[in-house]
């Protein structure tokens, strides 16, 4: 029903009374919010009343929303807003992430050969070795279509920080990635 | 050629966002059924009235520094003094009893007032 329609025609519907068509934006967008939420608390109870913070926050002011951003900026930027202010309140119930044990578990599923070799489940797991922010930012370049000024935009900084920020995310997980996947990655090229 | 491993690929290809719980969205169409979407800021902050008080204001310290210029006297600049002689000062006669049992009150209330607020934020995230 909503397939071929814009952000702003959902947004429009939804200011006209049509609280149905929210579900839509809920379902293109979750998977960011959620990701985010994930990032930083590491704990998927926590990321998941997070992301049910940050849509209903946004559905109580989407009549503030301004259309000179996109509706995935304005709503990144609620959802880092509402996590930070989560991990302020709410000490986090994540287990802290121990490098060794990551790579034990990546080594783990071995067991399957294929999956193994997946570069896929390599990337996703690297990115988990990273701070919060780092994993944020390079989660939002590469995945929620965000420029660096949106990207600055969503967390408070200029453009220049955010460039910076995100060429030294790569290079950590570059380090990452040589440090603990060396003979993963010569598998995977070879 | 030594292959390379082309990470800004990888992270394009391959990186993928979590998903949430299957039934995420109906857990949020439950959450806001019961509530309305709150006016446009914009609808009830007058831009009259921000921009008036803003003027008052001004007009309220332009006021105070043409009262004040005109008393100043402007011969006495190179010799200049200070009310209090600085070398001479003798702190115990400002630093006495009363001043420090009116900083020790001051503190304590500081003190229960940051108390009170640490309490509020406690309770509200419990």
């Amino acid at each position: 029903m909503h397939a071929g329609m814009d952000d702003i025609e959902i947004i429009n519907q939804v200011l006209q009374g049509d609280q149905q068509s929210f579900e839509e934006l809920i379902k293109r967008y979750q998977h960011f919010v959620f990701t985010i939420a994930l990032r930083y608390t590491r704990n998927r109870e926590d990321a998941e009343e997070i992301a049910q913070d940050v849509f209903v926050k946004a559905y109580r002011s989407l009549a503030d929303f301004r259309r000179d951003a996109k509706f995935s900026t304005w709503l990144c930027t609620i959802a880092m807003n509402t996590t930070k202010t989560f991990l302020r309140k709410v000490k986090p119930r994540m287990d802290p992430l121990d490098p060794a044990t990551v790579h034990a578990q990546h080594t783990g599923y071995g067991a399957n050969p294929t999956e193994k070799r997946s570069t896929q489940l390599l990337v996703n797991h690297v990115i988990g070795l990273l701070s919060a922010d780092d994993a944020t930012i390079i989660t939002l370049f590469y995945k929620a279509e965000q420029s660096i000024e949106e990207i600055g935009v969503i967390m408070g900084l200029t453009a220049n920080a955010v460039k910076v920020k995100l060429h030294r995310a790569r290079l950590r997980l570059k380090e990452k990635l040589e440090l603990y996947f060396a003979d993963e990655i010569k598998e995977i090229l070879n | 050629m030594e292959k390379r491993f082309d990470i800004e690929k990888h992270l394009r290809d391959d990186l993928e966002l979590i998903p949430p719980s299957p039934d995420f969205s109906k857990k949020v169409m439950g959450a806001i059924a019961g509530t309305r979407i709150a006016p446009a800021s914009r609808s009830y902050l007058n831009k009259k009235v921000v921009y008036g008080t803003a003027l008052f204001f001004l007009l309220l310290i332009a006021a105070a520094v043409v009262y004040a210029l005109p008393s100043l006297n402007w011969y006495t600049a190179g010799k200049f003094r200070l009310p209090v002689n600085v070398i001479k000062l003798d702190i115990g006669q400002y630093f006495n009893r009363k001043t420090v049992n009116c900083l020790l009150f001051l503190n304590v209330l500081l003190g229960l007032m940051f108390l009170d607020k640490y309490f509020i934020r406690r309770g509200r995230a419990v």
